[in-house]
Protein backbone atom coordinates (compact mmCIF):
# COMPACT_ATOMS: atom_id res chain seq x y z
CA UNK A 1 0.00 0.00 0.00
CA UNK A 2 2.56 2.60 1.01
CA UNK A 3 5.11 1.38 -1.68
CA UNK A 4 1.99 1.93 -4.73
CA UNK A 5 1.24 5.78 -2.82
CA UNK A 6 5.44 6.46 -2.74
CA UNK A 7 5.12 5.13 -6.53
CA UNK A 8 2.18 7.18 -7.31
CA UNK A 9 3.96 10.17 -5.72
CA UNK A 10 7.06 9.56 -7.91
CA UNK A 11 4.93 9.61 -11.12
CA UNK A 12 3.12 12.95 -10.48
CA UNK A 13 6.48 14.17 -9.44
CA UNK A 14 8.26 13.71 -12.15
CA UNK A 15 5.18 15.58 -14.20
CA UNK A 16 5.93 18.20 -11.64
CA UNK A 17 9.50 19.03 -12.21
CA UNK A 18 9.21 18.35 -15.98
CA UNK A 19 6.59 21.15 -15.98
CA UNK A 20 8.96 23.05 -14.12
CA UNK A 21 11.70 22.60 -15.90
CA UNK A 22 9.73 23.08 -19.57
CA UNK A 23 8.13 26.53 -17.77
CA UNK A 24 11.64 27.96 -16.78
CA UNK A 25 13.62 27.15 -19.41
CA UNK A 26 11.55 27.18 -22.97
CA UNK A 27 9.15 29.02 -24.55
CA UNK A 28 9.02 31.54 -26.92
CA UNK A 29 11.31 34.22 -26.00
CA UNK A 30 9.72 37.76 -27.22
CA UNK A 31 12.79 39.51 -28.29
CA UNK A 32 11.34 43.46 -28.22
CA UNK A 33 12.70 46.24 -26.29
CA UNK A 34 9.18 46.84 -24.08
CA UNK A 35 9.67 43.36 -23.13
CA UNK A 36 10.36 43.15 -19.10
CA UNK A 37 13.15 41.12 -20.05
CA UNK A 38 16.78 42.97 -19.50
CA UNK A 39 17.76 43.50 -15.91
CA UNK A 40 15.09 41.50 -13.68
CA UNK A 41 14.11 38.17 -14.91
CA UNK A 42 18.02 37.08 -14.75
CA UNK A 43 17.53 37.35 -11.10
CA UNK A 44 13.99 35.84 -11.01
CA UNK A 45 15.54 33.11 -12.91
CA UNK A 46 17.91 32.45 -10.23
CA UNK A 47 15.50 32.70 -7.71
CA UNK A 48 12.78 30.15 -9.53
CA UNK A 49 15.65 27.61 -10.26
CA UNK A 50 17.17 28.06 -6.74
CA UNK A 51 13.25 26.57 -5.94
CA UNK A 52 13.24 23.84 -8.74
CA UNK A 53 17.09 22.45 -7.27
CA UNK A 54 15.77 22.64 -3.51
CA UNK A 55 12.60 20.21 -5.06
CA UNK A 56 15.34 18.00 -7.09
CA UNK A 57 17.38 17.69 -3.64
CA UNK A 58 14.14 16.47 -1.69
CA UNK A 59 13.12 14.05 -4.97
CA UNK A 60 16.73 12.63 -4.55
CA UNK A 61 16.47 12.15 -1.09
CA UNK A 62 12.89 10.86 -1.33
CA UNK A 63 11.47 13.79 1.01
CA UNK A 64 8.08 14.88 0.16
CA UNK A 65 8.12 18.36 1.42
CA UNK A 66 5.30 21.25 1.46
CA UNK A 67 6.74 22.04 -1.51
CA UNK A 68 5.16 19.33 -3.45
CA UNK A 69 2.24 18.03 -1.07
CA UNK A 70 -0.51 21.45 -1.70
CA UNK A 71 -0.07 20.41 -5.60
CA UNK A 72 -0.60 16.67 -5.41
CA UNK A 73 -3.85 17.58 -3.22
CA UNK A 74 -5.53 19.85 -6.06
CA UNK A 75 -7.21 17.96 -8.42
CA UNK A 76 -7.72 20.35 -11.02
CA UNK A 77 -3.99 21.20 -10.83
CA UNK A 78 -3.81 16.93 -10.76
CA UNK A 79 -5.58 17.34 -14.18
CA UNK A 80 -3.31 19.45 -15.63
CA UNK A 81 0.24 17.32 -15.36
CA UNK A 82 -1.07 13.75 -15.62
CA UNK A 83 1.37 11.66 -16.03
CA UNK A 84 1.38 8.37 -16.87
CA UNK A 85 4.26 5.12 -16.10
CA UNK A 86 3.99 2.05 -16.91
CA UNK A 87 6.69 -0.33 -16.10
CA UNK A 88 7.49 -4.27 -15.87
CA UNK B 1 0.51 51.62 -9.61
CA UNK B 2 -1.84 51.29 -12.69
CA UNK B 3 -2.18 47.93 -14.52
CA UNK B 4 -0.90 49.64 -17.96
CA UNK B 5 1.33 46.28 -18.95
CA UNK B 6 0.12 42.95 -20.01
CA UNK B 7 1.67 39.55 -18.98
CA UNK B 8 0.87 36.98 -21.89
CA UNK B 9 0.65 33.46 -21.77
CA UNK B 10 1.00 32.30 -24.40
CA UNK B 11 -0.39 32.93 -28.80
CA UNK B 12 -3.64 30.91 -30.57
CA UNK B 13 -4.45 31.56 -33.88
CA UNK B 14 -8.36 32.71 -33.10
CA UNK B 15 -8.57 35.95 -35.22
CA UNK B 16 -10.90 38.18 -33.09
CA UNK B 17 -11.28 39.46 -29.18
CA UNK B 18 -12.83 37.34 -26.89
CA UNK B 19 -13.02 38.09 -23.03
CA UNK B 20 -11.91 34.40 -22.22
CA UNK B 21 -13.26 34.93 -18.52
CA UNK B 22 -10.56 32.48 -17.33
CA UNK B 23 -8.59 32.98 -13.95
CA UNK B 24 -4.94 33.15 -14.52
CA UNK B 25 -2.04 34.03 -12.51
CA UNK B 26 -3.30 35.45 -9.11
CA UNK B 27 -7.11 35.21 -10.56
CA UNK B 28 -6.44 37.29 -13.12
CA UNK B 29 -8.63 37.89 -15.83
CA UNK B 30 -7.23 36.39 -18.93
CA UNK B 31 -8.60 37.87 -22.40
CA UNK B 32 -7.35 37.98 -25.94
CA UNK B 33 -5.37 40.47 -28.28
CA UNK B 34 -5.64 40.41 -31.39
CA UNK B 35 -3.81 40.89 -34.71
CA UNK B 36 -3.17 38.87 -38.33
CA UNK B 37 -5.17 36.24 -37.37
CA UNK B 38 -3.53 35.60 -34.20
CA UNK B 39 -4.37 35.90 -30.53
CA UNK B 40 -2.30 36.79 -27.72
CA UNK B 41 -3.64 35.48 -23.88
CA UNK B 42 -3.30 38.43 -22.11
CA UNK B 43 -4.20 39.85 -18.44
CA UNK B 44 -3.28 43.39 -17.09
CA UNK B 45 -0.47 43.53 -14.69
CA UNK B 46 2.19 46.24 -13.30
CA UNK B 47 5.23 46.91 -15.23
CA UNK B 48 7.10 44.32 -13.05
CA UNK B 49 7.53 40.53 -12.95
CA UNK B 50 6.11 38.29 -10.69
CA UNK B 51 8.50 36.99 -8.42
CA UNK B 52 8.63 35.40 -4.75
CA UNK B 53 11.27 33.74 -2.06
CA UNK B 54 8.61 31.32 -1.25
CA UNK B 55 8.20 28.16 -2.93
CA UNK B 56 4.80 27.58 -2.41
CA UNK B 57 4.29 31.24 -4.38
CA UNK B 58 6.33 30.07 -7.27
CA UNK B 59 4.47 27.18 -7.36
CA UNK B 60 1.23 28.41 -7.72
CA UNK B 61 2.76 31.10 -10.39
CA UNK B 62 3.79 28.13 -12.54
CA UNK B 63 0.95 26.07 -12.15
CA UNK B 64 -1.52 29.13 -12.94
CA UNK B 65 0.43 30.01 -16.07
CA UNK B 66 0.00 26.43 -17.36
CA UNK B 67 -3.15 26.29 -16.67
CA UNK B 68 -3.88 28.53 -18.73
CA UNK B 69 -1.89 26.56 -21.48
CA UNK B 70 -3.64 24.11 -20.82
CA UNK B 71 -7.15 25.64 -21.05
CA UNK B 72 -6.02 26.98 -24.41
CA UNK B 73 -4.65 23.34 -25.99
CA UNK B 74 -8.75 22.26 -25.28
CA UNK B 75 -10.31 25.30 -26.44
CA UNK B 76 -8.03 26.84 -29.12
CA UNK B 77 -6.68 23.03 -30.45
CA UNK B 78 -3.30 24.02 -29.87
CA UNK B 79 -1.18 26.94 -28.09
CA UNK B 80 1.93 28.57 -28.24
CA UNK B 81 3.86 29.53 -24.92
CA UNK B 82 5.43 32.38 -23.83
CA UNK B 83 8.22 32.29 -21.74
CA UNK B 84 7.55 32.61 -18.26
CA UNK B 85 6.95 35.81 -17.07
CA UNK B 86 6.70 38.29 -20.37
CA UNK B 87 5.41 41.25 -19.63
CA UNK B 88 5.29 43.50 -22.29
CA UNK B 89 5.59 47.29 -21.39
CA UNK B 90 3.48 50.74 -22.31
CA UNK B 91 6.73 52.58 -23.31
CA UNK B 92 6.01 55.49 -25.99
CA UNK B 93 2.79 53.61 -26.89
CA UNK B 94 0.36 51.39 -25.11
CA UNK B 95 1.23 47.99 -23.99
CA UNK B 96 -1.52 46.87 -26.48
CA UNK B 97 -0.10 48.29 -28.96
CA UNK B 98 3.20 47.03 -29.06
CA UNK B 99 1.97 43.62 -28.61
CA UNK B 100 -0.13 43.91 -31.78
CA UNK B 101 3.00 45.27 -33.68
CA UNK B 102 5.06 42.22 -32.28
CA UNK B 103 2.40 39.81 -33.50
CA UNK B 104 2.15 41.25 -36.88
CA UNK B 105 5.93 41.43 -37.41
CA UNK B 106 5.88 37.87 -36.38
CA UNK B 107 2.66 36.43 -38.43
CA UNK B 108 4.76 34.26 -40.58
CA UNK B 109 6.94 32.53 -38.23
CA UNK B 110 3.44 32.40 -35.92
CA UNK B 111 2.21 30.75 -39.02
CA UNK B 112 4.82 28.32 -39.70
CA UNK B 113 5.13 27.71 -35.80
CA UNK B 114 1.09 26.82 -35.03
CA UNK B 115 1.18 24.61 -38.64
CA UNK B 116 3.68 22.26 -36.44
CA UNK B 117 2.06 22.35 -32.82
CA UNK B 118 -1.75 22.77 -33.61
CA UNK B 119 -3.32 19.10 -32.03
CA UNK B 120 -0.36 18.00 -30.68
CA UNK B 121 0.92 18.13 -27.16
CA UNK B 122 4.43 18.16 -25.75
CA UNK B 123 5.59 14.78 -24.04
CA UNK B 124 8.36 14.05 -21.46
CA UNK B 125 9.48 10.47 -21.96
CA UNK B 126 12.42 8.50 -20.32
CA UNK B 127 13.59 5.77 -21.13
CA UNK B 128 15.35 3.58 -18.67
CA UNK B 129 17.61 0.54 -19.13
CA UNK B 130 18.83 -2.45 -15.95
CA UNK B 131 22.67 -1.83 -16.08
CA UNK B 132 23.17 -4.86 -14.19
CA UNK B 133 21.46 -7.13 -16.60
CA UNK B 134 23.54 -5.39 -19.63
CA UNK B 135 26.72 -6.12 -17.47
CA UNK B 136 26.35 -9.83 -17.26
CA UNK B 137 24.86 -10.51 -20.58
CA UNK B 138 28.46 -8.53 -21.95
CA UNK B 139 30.60 -10.40 -19.00
CA UNK B 140 28.78 -13.62 -20.74
CA UNK B 141 29.81 -12.84 -24.30
CA UNK B 142 32.68 -14.85 -26.11
CA UNK B 143 34.93 -12.18 -26.20
CA UNK B 144 34.86 -11.80 -22.78
CA UNK B 145 35.01 -15.23 -21.98
CA UNK B 146 38.06 -15.94 -24.35
CA UNK B 147 39.50 -13.18 -22.17
CA UNK B 148 39.22 -15.14 -19.33
CA UNK B 149 40.03 -18.66 -20.54
CA UNK B 150 43.50 -16.95 -21.45
CA UNK B 151 43.65 -16.23 -17.43
CA UNK B 152 43.64 -19.70 -16.60
CA UNK B 153 47.42 -20.83 -15.59
CA UNK B 154 48.96 -17.99 -15.93
CA UNK B 155 51.19 -15.69 -13.65
CA UNK B 156 49.88 -12.98 -11.24
CA UNK B 157 50.65 -10.18 -13.04
CA UNK B 158 49.53 -11.31 -16.83
CA UNK B 159 46.23 -12.36 -15.00
CA UNK B 160 45.89 -9.28 -13.69
CA UNK B 161 46.87 -7.58 -17.20
CA UNK B 162 43.99 -9.81 -18.48
CA UNK B 163 41.30 -9.17 -15.53
CA UNK B 164 41.96 -5.38 -16.30
CA UNK B 165 41.80 -6.28 -20.25
CA UNK B 166 38.39 -7.83 -19.93
CA UNK B 167 36.93 -5.11 -17.12
CA UNK B 168 38.10 -2.16 -19.92
CA UNK B 169 36.25 -4.25 -22.30
CA UNK B 170 33.55 -4.64 -20.56
CA UNK B 171 33.17 -1.37 -20.12
CA UNK B 172 33.58 -0.67 -24.04
CA UNK B 173 31.17 -3.11 -25.07
CA UNK B 174 28.62 -1.82 -22.15
CA UNK B 175 28.78 1.83 -23.66
CA UNK B 176 28.64 0.53 -27.96
CA UNK B 177 25.23 -1.47 -26.34
CA UNK B 178 23.80 1.76 -24.12
CA UNK B 179 24.77 3.97 -27.69
CA UNK B 180 23.15 1.13 -29.95
CA UNK B 181 20.33 1.27 -27.83
CA UNK B 182 19.84 4.56 -27.45
CA UNK B 183 19.92 5.42 -31.12
CA UNK B 184 17.58 2.58 -32.17
CA UNK B 185 14.77 3.88 -29.62
CA UNK B 186 15.15 7.78 -31.43
CA UNK B 187 15.11 5.99 -34.86
CA UNK B 188 11.83 4.36 -34.03
CA UNK B 189 10.23 6.85 -32.13
CA UNK B 190 10.83 9.10 -35.19
CA UNK B 191 9.56 6.89 -37.34
CA UNK B 192 6.73 7.93 -35.31
CA UNK B 193 6.85 11.78 -35.32
CA UNK B 194 9.72 13.55 -36.57
CA UNK B 195 9.17 16.47 -33.89
CA UNK B 196 11.79 14.49 -31.42
CA UNK B 197 14.38 15.89 -29.19
CA UNK B 198 17.23 14.67 -26.84
CA UNK B 199 16.88 17.07 -23.67
CA UNK B 200 19.25 17.24 -21.51
CA UNK B 201 18.38 15.35 -18.07
CA UNK B 202 19.26 17.23 -14.78
CA UNK B 203 16.55 15.29 -12.92
CA UNK B 204 17.12 11.72 -11.51
CA UNK B 205 14.40 10.28 -9.68
CA UNK B 206 14.59 6.19 -9.93
CA UNK B 207 17.45 5.84 -8.69
CA UNK B 208 17.64 2.43 -8.99
CA UNK B 209 17.12 2.57 -12.64
CA UNK B 210 19.70 4.06 -15.26
CA UNK B 211 18.51 6.34 -17.81
CA UNK B 212 19.29 5.81 -21.31
CA UNK B 213 17.42 8.80 -23.08
CA UNK B 214 15.56 11.73 -22.10
CA UNK B 215 13.41 13.15 -24.53
CA UNK B 216 10.73 15.15 -25.79
CA UNK B 217 8.00 14.36 -28.25
CA UNK B 218 5.38 16.70 -30.10
CA UNK B 219 2.34 14.31 -31.18
CA UNK B 220 -1.07 13.90 -31.50
CA UNK B 221 -3.48 11.21 -29.81
CA UNK B 222 -2.87 8.73 -32.38
CA UNK B 223 1.05 9.40 -32.76
CA UNK B 224 1.46 9.03 -28.76
CA UNK B 225 -0.73 5.92 -28.12
CA UNK B 226 1.57 4.30 -30.90
CA UNK B 227 4.69 5.36 -29.01
CA UNK B 228 3.08 3.90 -26.03
CA UNK B 229 2.43 0.79 -27.59
CA UNK B 230 5.94 0.26 -29.13
CA UNK B 231 7.69 0.81 -25.59
CA UNK B 232 5.42 -1.48 -24.35
CA UNK B 233 6.38 -3.97 -26.27
CA UNK B 234 10.19 -2.93 -24.48
CA UNK B 235 9.12 -3.85 -21.04
CA UNK B 236 10.74 -6.95 -19.71
CA UNK B 237 13.50 -6.88 -21.82
CA UNK B 238 15.58 -5.02 -19.70
CA UNK B 239 13.76 -1.71 -20.46
CA UNK B 240 11.19 0.63 -18.59
CA UNK B 241 10.15 4.13 -19.39
CA UNK B 242 7.63 7.23 -17.84
CA UNK B 243 5.86 9.32 -20.18
CA UNK B 244 4.70 12.30 -18.85
CA UNK B 245 2.56 15.17 -20.37
CA UNK B 246 0.94 16.54 -22.42
CA UNK B 247 2.41 19.36 -21.88
CA UNK B 248 2.26 22.88 -24.23
CA UNK B 249 4.66 22.82 -26.49
CA UNK B 250 7.36 24.35 -25.16
CA UNK B 251 10.47 22.64 -26.56
CA UNK B 252 8.94 23.11 -30.24
CA UNK B 253 8.75 26.56 -30.19
CA UNK B 254 11.85 28.05 -28.98
CA UNK B 255 13.81 30.41 -31.18
CA UNK B 256 11.57 30.07 -34.43
CA UNK B 257 9.16 32.57 -33.44
CA UNK B 258 10.79 35.10 -31.24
Amino acid sequence: MLLTLLSKMKQHNIGIVELIDRTLNKGVILNADLVITVADVPLLAANLKLALASVETMLKYGVMGDWLVPVSLNKEENKAIETVEIKN
Amino acid sequence: MPDDALYVYGIVKLGFDLDWREAGIEGKNVYTISECGFSALVHDCEEKPYMSEDPNKIKELIIAHNKILDRAINHFDGVIPLHFNTIIKKGGNSSQYNLKKWLNNNKERLEKTWDKIKGRGEYGIRIYYDKEKLIEEVSNSEEIKDIETNREGKGAGLSYLLQSKAKTKINEIGWDKVNGFKKKFYDDIKKVTANLKITPSRIFIDEEKDLLVNLSVLADNQQINKIKGFLEQKIGNGFSFQLAGPFAPYSFVENETA
